[in-house]
């Protein structure tokens, strides 16, 4: 265990017992891979403030319940995707209200990232993956999390965050493969 | 392979521009504040509950002293222990969990400094772990925490002493108020024994209910009889106690508080009479009037142990042919009966007076002297 995640325990200790000192440092470590999680999710970064000032208000309401604060980063992600999921059903009921909404669904979604990858980048080509493709790649390839963690924080089978990352990669090195060839 | 291609994916999507750093401090500072509010809100709660549980406990106390029935104390005496019991286990839990985060976090503070062993760059380390305690907490943070613990503990020895005050202490004052009534009557027979039969009847007071009594009559027991409120007699059982002449007479149904007590006793004693030159002496104090004691374990009263004052009402009947010569004060009169003097006395006073009655008689000569064989 390196001694970051020991110092992250120590202080999510410190917090529950009631030190405020100790939550300003808290939200200071997580808050900046918190943010930018919330903006690889939904591409907001207005948004992605709200969000995660929403996702440290649950958090201040439940640390007292987190018995193993080891267990703490990926509870505070598994907020945090809940609280980007709960955003984009919103933002998408709008869009229907509104009736703006076109058909995307992920097959579509990414056909239309395939046409796109040519001229994108590869924060492009994430944008064109599903949702939940993208939170697992981020929180795999980017938190550092581990197969099972993600699939804590997705609340999915280790199978299916196993199947996403497949499919995301293939997608990505689809990607990366047609940007180097050009 | 795979893992180059990983790492290719990681370096790529790892280029991420840097947040507005203003924005970022603002974040902190309004996550901070909620976190006080949270914490205030908590320490609320905690204080309200812990009113409510004292509420509770002196509700429970309060309606255990004035209810008379067995269900309403019982109920009472559960209402307290769930008043006092919450107070000390949410103190119990409170430390206990205090105890947990302070003990994981000393093992984190160990497991940092052994890191720091093995990085042997100590500096690297933007944490101070060194010198234990509260690391990240203010002095007065600190400071809050310790008086909030020793708040708890004088709150729950107060309410300890308190509530022993109020409801233990009087488990051992008398506990009843001074005798309504009280009767004995003496018959002195030619043989120089002495029947009494001594009557009391009062109010009990006890805050417990009370299922046996001990009834001390400085002689052997003859009868007991304990009648209900509205007279019929309730069966009981006696046994004789340990001392000489003491009786524990059990009931079977307990007595309540503000319920009637109303026992009659009778026993012979030998030792109530003196023969000085011809001249019968019956002496009132001792075992006459103070020798029958009712107590249970937690109250004991009787008439020589009481508060206040008290009526007590007397009649004495001489033998047969006895001339009645002289009595102390208190005589409220006397007449004859089957030629056979009976006394009336009846007098109120403070119990610690002790007043004793003294009759003086004389016997037909040959009587006297049958006696003094």
């Amino acid at each position: 265990m390196d001694s970051e995640a020991i110092l992250d325990e120590l202080l999510v200790l410190q917090c529950q017992q009631g030190s405020a000192q100790a939550f300003a440092k808290l939200v200071d470590r997580w808050q900046e891979r918190l943010l930018r999680h919330a903006c690889r999710l939904i591409h907001d970064e207005d948004a992605a403030w709200d969000i995660v000032q929403e996702t440290w208000i649950a958090i201040i309401n439940g640390l007292h319940r987190l018995d193993d604060v080891a267990a703490f980063p990926a509870w505070a992600f598994r907020i945090m995707t809940n609280k980007c999921g709960d955003w984009q059903r919103k933002q998408h009921r709008r869009r229907k209200v509104r009736g703006e909404l076109a058909d995307r669904s992920t097959h579509s979604r990414q056909a239309t990232g395939a046409t796109q990858m040519r001229s994108g980048t590869l924060k492009e080509g994430m944008k064109a993956l599903s949702p939940e493709q993208r939170a697992a790649v981020a929180l795999y390839y980017l938190e550092g999390f581990s197969i099972a963690e993600v699939a804590e924080i997705q609340s999915v089978p280790e199978g299916t965050v196993k199947s996403r990352l497949h499919h995301a990669r293939n997608f990505l090195r689809r990607y990366l493969g047609e940007l180097n060839d050009e | 392979m795979m893992n180059d291609s990983n790492d290719e994916l990681r370096r790529r999507l790892m280029n991420d521009e840097p947040f507005t750093e203003s924005r970022s401090q603002q974040l902190i500072k309004e996550m901070v504040r909620q976190f006080e509010v949270k914490r205030k809100k908590a320490f609320l709660l905690f204080t309200l509950y812990m009113i409510i549980c004292l509420v509770i406990f002196f509700q429970g106390g309060c309606l255990l002293m004035s209810l008379d029935t067995m269900k309403g104390m019982l109920a009472s005496a559960i209402l307290m222990l769930i008043g006092f019991e919450s107070t000390v286990l949410i103190k119990l839990w409170y430390s206990t969990v205090d105890s947990r985060i302070t003990l994981m976090k000393e093992f984190k503070q160990l497991q940092l400094f052994i890191q720091g062993q093995r990085a042997s760059d100590e500096e690297e380390l933007s944490y101070p772990v060194e010198g234990g305690g509260d690391v990240g907490s203010s002095f007065w943070e600190r400071i809050s925490l310790k008086t909030m613990r020793r708040v708890c503990t004088v709150v729950i020895l107060v309410v300890g002493i308190v509530g022993a005050h109020v409801f233990i202490v009087p488990l051992f004052k008398p506990a009843v108020e001074p005798l309504s009534r009280s009767e004995y009557h003496a018959n002195v027979g030619n043989d120089g024994s002495v029947r009494v039969t001594a009557r009391i009847t009062q109010t009990y007071h006890g805050v417990t209910p009370l299922a046996a009594v001990t009834v001390c009559t400085g002689d052997e027991l003859h009868d007991v009889v304990w009648r209900e409120k509205r007279g019929g007699v309730l069966s009981h059982e006696a046994k004789r106690g340990k001392k000489d002449c003491c009786y524990r007479i059990y009931l079977p149904n307990p007595i309540f508080r503000g319920n009637e007590i109303d026992l009659r006793a009778t026993w012979t004693s030998n030792e109530l009479l003196t023969q000085e030159n011809g001249t019968w002496v019956f002496s009132g104090s001792g075992p006459w009037r103070t020798g029958m004691s009712i107590k249970h374990s937690f109250t004991c009263y009787s008439p020589g142990t009481w508060i206040g004052s008290r009526s007590t009402r007397s009649t004495i009947t001489l033998p047969s042919d006895a001339q009645f010569e002289s009595a102390t004060a208190g005589l409220r009169g006397r007449w004859k009966d089957d030629s056979r003097w009976i006394l009336w006395f009846e007098d109120t006073h403070k119990v610690e007076e002790n007043q004793g009655l003294q009759i003086t008689y004389t016997m037909p000569q040959s009587d006297a002297s049958q006696g003094t064989d």
